[in-house]
């Protein structure tokens, strides 16, 4: 694609600033590619628009379209905003200025049109006036009366001023100029033949008088005279009749460049509104949905490219998500060293009570063997049997508890910190060992277990089976005793569930879970029913994890009395490997 | 073939550990020869016979349980720079600690360790695990120059 960089130049609309006809520059350069721009001067130019010119420079780069969204990303909000609203105002100014000029045109065509017939009433009136003056000075021959004399003196003077007033009008027109000339000529002619009459008149010649108005000299020169102007007349009228016309055009024109004017005030806006809802609307909703995959402690999409505040917000997102992710791993490490520690002074205290146990056993074998007096060795037995055992045996059992709690913060510890390799992992295969290995529990409390077909997952295999050999276990630890167990595994469709997931259920007809309780869950060394099963209360912190890390998620379903149901959302393998693990699963 | 008694050096900086180890081998029979050294740079000396040890000779044949946690000189430490001197290079060497973490494993198995026993809370498993160790090397002839043992390839 072809972008150029352009300048206006405003010969009409004086009023635009340098800095407006910068901003417009601009904005169409990040608005219109360059057959765009050609597509507008054309616009322009066919409008008929003669005063502004639209020069195009010569430097043609080629822009690819990635670079010009890079150039969208890098303009500020406020450069946005701005654009936004200074494109269509300055385009707006624009077509006034044009209109400014259209209607300058209109308004000298029409000056134009009224001289052409001011010109042709004067012509008119200055044959009137000739006819008049011959008149006056015929009555005044043949009457002598001295009024008649006065009223041809005031026409002849008023005949001669309109001529030279012709004269005067019609300089800009040099053929006009000439017949006017001959008009001028033939009314200095005519005004001296009458003057002529007068003259011989005073001199009380009757007689050449007479002879005069017989030979019909003057209206012959009167005739000649409307002949001459008749030419003058029919030119003005077809110079009035051209002017009309484009009188009419420049109308006409007028209305295509109002029309012409609204509709790229129009597109110039949609254009800005897409530019602009692509620059920022799109961004953020990308920014967004970051916002909503931390939230949910998934990956997010790569940063934003650019330089604008979207930008900016989306990279300080990302950073506060590595922040949050390198505490995690801090706490996870702490978690892993202190339980560690905590190990070490626990081998001693298991090893010596044990120590201590084998010492009771000892010494009440050699009290047994050795000769002493019965009341003593009963006393001495009893301590050992009573107190000493009991001692022994507490110790143990806090041992063995603290043992526990260590156990399961290093598991929970290592969940988050070990390597998953994921695969397109056959979850029906998983399923079958994790209830194979349950069997023998399964078939003394007399479960009944169902495994519906089950599509495979994109994880890692020992996360899968540690997964779900603790919601079966679970399912099964957890069941009424008042009813037979019946447990279901298999795949649904979940609103809940991430994109292109698998969901996977577990459901069982046991206990139940209090809606109160179901919010702490999943949190570790949490408990419902601590007296059916021993353990630490981890089992569902650590599958938590295990689908959290597998950007998945779990939730469970449960009611009181009548069973849960846990759901998990594993991603979708990628479509080619899940296809074949599907075909072999069959 | 003669058995020669085996000489047990045990590198361990926590009291109450080395004597329950100590306890268990001499349940187990393995009384014959036992040391102590506190922490990796003692054990270090020890087979050496540098430092506090100097003009002693080093029991044959020897063979070293490896604490990982120590002050001063670490085992995984200890571990390598024994492979990479050739007197001790042979030494059989059983890893004894709380870490049950893979990758920690791994690493001893790669700088050459033999056994990775993990000292487990449950004190049966280890005292079981420490005597058929005993019996194991009763029976298993440490051949003289102190090469490595079957169990550990």
């Amino acid at each position: 694609m072809l972008a150029g960089v352009w300048s206006f130049e405003f010969v009409a609309t004086r009023t635009l600033t340098d800095f407006g006809s910068v901003l417009v520059a601009r904005g169409l350069r990040y608005l219109t590619p360059l057959d765009k721009l050609e597509t507008f001067e054309s616009t322009l130019l066919a409008g008929g628009i003669r005063s502004v010119s639209l020069a195009l420079e010569t430097t043609r780069t080629p822009v690819g379209g990635a670079e010009r969204l890079e150039m969208d990303s890098n303009l500020s909000i406020f450069k946005k905003g701005l654009l936004l609203v200074s494109i269509p105002f300055l385009t707006q100014i624009l077509f006034l200025g044009i209109l400014v000029v259209v209607r300058g045109d209109q308004a000298e065509a029409q000056r134009w049109s009224v001289h052409s017939k001011d010109v042709i009433a004067r012509t008119e009136a200055a044959l009137r006036m000739a006819v008049e003056a011959q008149s006056f000075v015929r009555a005044f021959v043949l009457t002598g009366e001295r009024a008649f004399l006065e009223q041809y003196k005031q026409v002849r003077s008023d005949f001669c001023r309109v001529l030279e007033d012709l004269q005067k009008l019609v300089v800009d027109n040099a053929g006009q100029e000439k017949r006017v000339q001959d008009m001028v000529h033939q009314g200095e002619s005519i005004v001296s033949w009458f003057d002529d009459k007068i003259r011989l008149h005073a001199q009380g010649q009757l007689d050449p008088i007479l002879e005069r108005m017989e030979s019909e000299e003057g209206p012959r020169r009167i005739t000649q005279l409307r002949a001459l102007s008749r030419q003058f007349l029919d030119e003005e009228e077809r110079l009035d009749a051209e002017r009309q016309v484009y009188v009419q055009q420049i109308q006409t024109r007028q209305n295509g460049i109002l029309f012409g004017g609204a509709l790229l005030a129009l597109l110039t806006s949609a254009a800005l509104l897409y530019v602009f809802s692509r620059g920022v609307a799109r961004r953020l909703a990308a920014v967004l949905s970051n916002v909503h995959k931390l939230g949910n402690g998934q990956t997010m999409a790569p940063a934003l490219e650019g330089r604008d505040e979207i930008s900016s917000l989306d990279r300080a997102l990302h950073d506060m998500a590595e922040i949050i992710a390198q505490k995690d791993r801090e706490n996870e490490m702490f978690v892993y060293s202190v339980s560690h520690d905590l190990r070490s002074p626990l081998v001693n205290l298991q090893g010596f009570s044990q120590e201590l146990a084998l010492t009771c056993t000892t010494l009440r074998k050699v009290l047994l063997e050795q000769p002493l007096p019965l009341a003593v060795r009963d006393k001495v037995l009893g301590l050992l049997d009573r107190d000493a055992d009991e001692a022994v045996r507490f110790i143990q059992t806090a041992v063995g508890r603290l043992a526990g709690i260590i156990d399961a913060l290093l598991q929970l510890s290592r969940v988050g910190r070990v390597e998953y390799h994921k695969q397109c992992v056959d979850v029906n295969t998983i399923v079958r060992h994790v209830v194979e290995a349950l069997r023998g529990t399964l078939a003394r409390q007399k479960v009944e277990i169902v495994i519906q077909p089950l599509r495979p997952a994109w994880a890692d295999p020992t996360a899968v089976d540690q997964l779900f050999a603790n919601l079966i276990g679970n399912a099964v630890n957890y069941l009424d005793p008042h009813r037979s167990g019946k447990i279901e595994v298999g795949c649904t469709e979940a609103d809940l569930a991430p994109q292109n997931s698998i969901v996977y259920y577990v459901k069982d007809n046991g206990m139940g879970i209090a809606a109160e309780f179901q919010e702490k869950l999943f949190l570790a060394f949490q408990r419902l029913h601590p007296a059916a099963v021993a353990g630490e209360g981890i089992g569902l912190a650590l599958v938590r994890r295990m689908v959290e890390r597998h950007n998945g998620k779990i939730w469970v379903q449960s009611k009181v009395g009548v069973g849960s149901t846990f759901y998990v959302a594993l991603p979708a393998p990628p479509a080619t490997a899940g296809q074949k693990q599907q075909e072999v699963a069959k | 073939m003669m058995i020669r008694p085996l000489h047990i050096i045990l590198a361990e900086d926590d009291d109450g550990h080395a004597t329950l180890v100590q306890r268990n081998l001499e349940r187990s029979g393995l009384i014959n020869g036992f040391s102590r050294v506190r922490d990796g740079q003692e054990a270090l000396d020890f087979l050496r016979c540098e430092g506090a040890f100097t003009g002693q000779q080093l029991p044959n044949p020897a063979l070293l349980l490896l604490d990982i946690k120590m002050p001063r000189v670490d085992g995984i430490e200890v571990l390598r720079r024994l492979r990479g001197d050739p007197r001790t290079a042979m030494l059989p060497v059983i890893v004894l600690t709380t870490t049950d973490d893979p990758r920690e494993i791994e690493r001893c198995y790669q700088l050459g360790c033999n056994v990775y026993i993990t000292k487990p809370v449950a004190y049966q498993a280890f005292v079981d695990a420490i005597q058929r160790l005993g019996l194991f090397l009763q029976v298993v002839a440490i051949p003289h120059n102190g090469g490595r043992s079957q169990e550990g390839q």
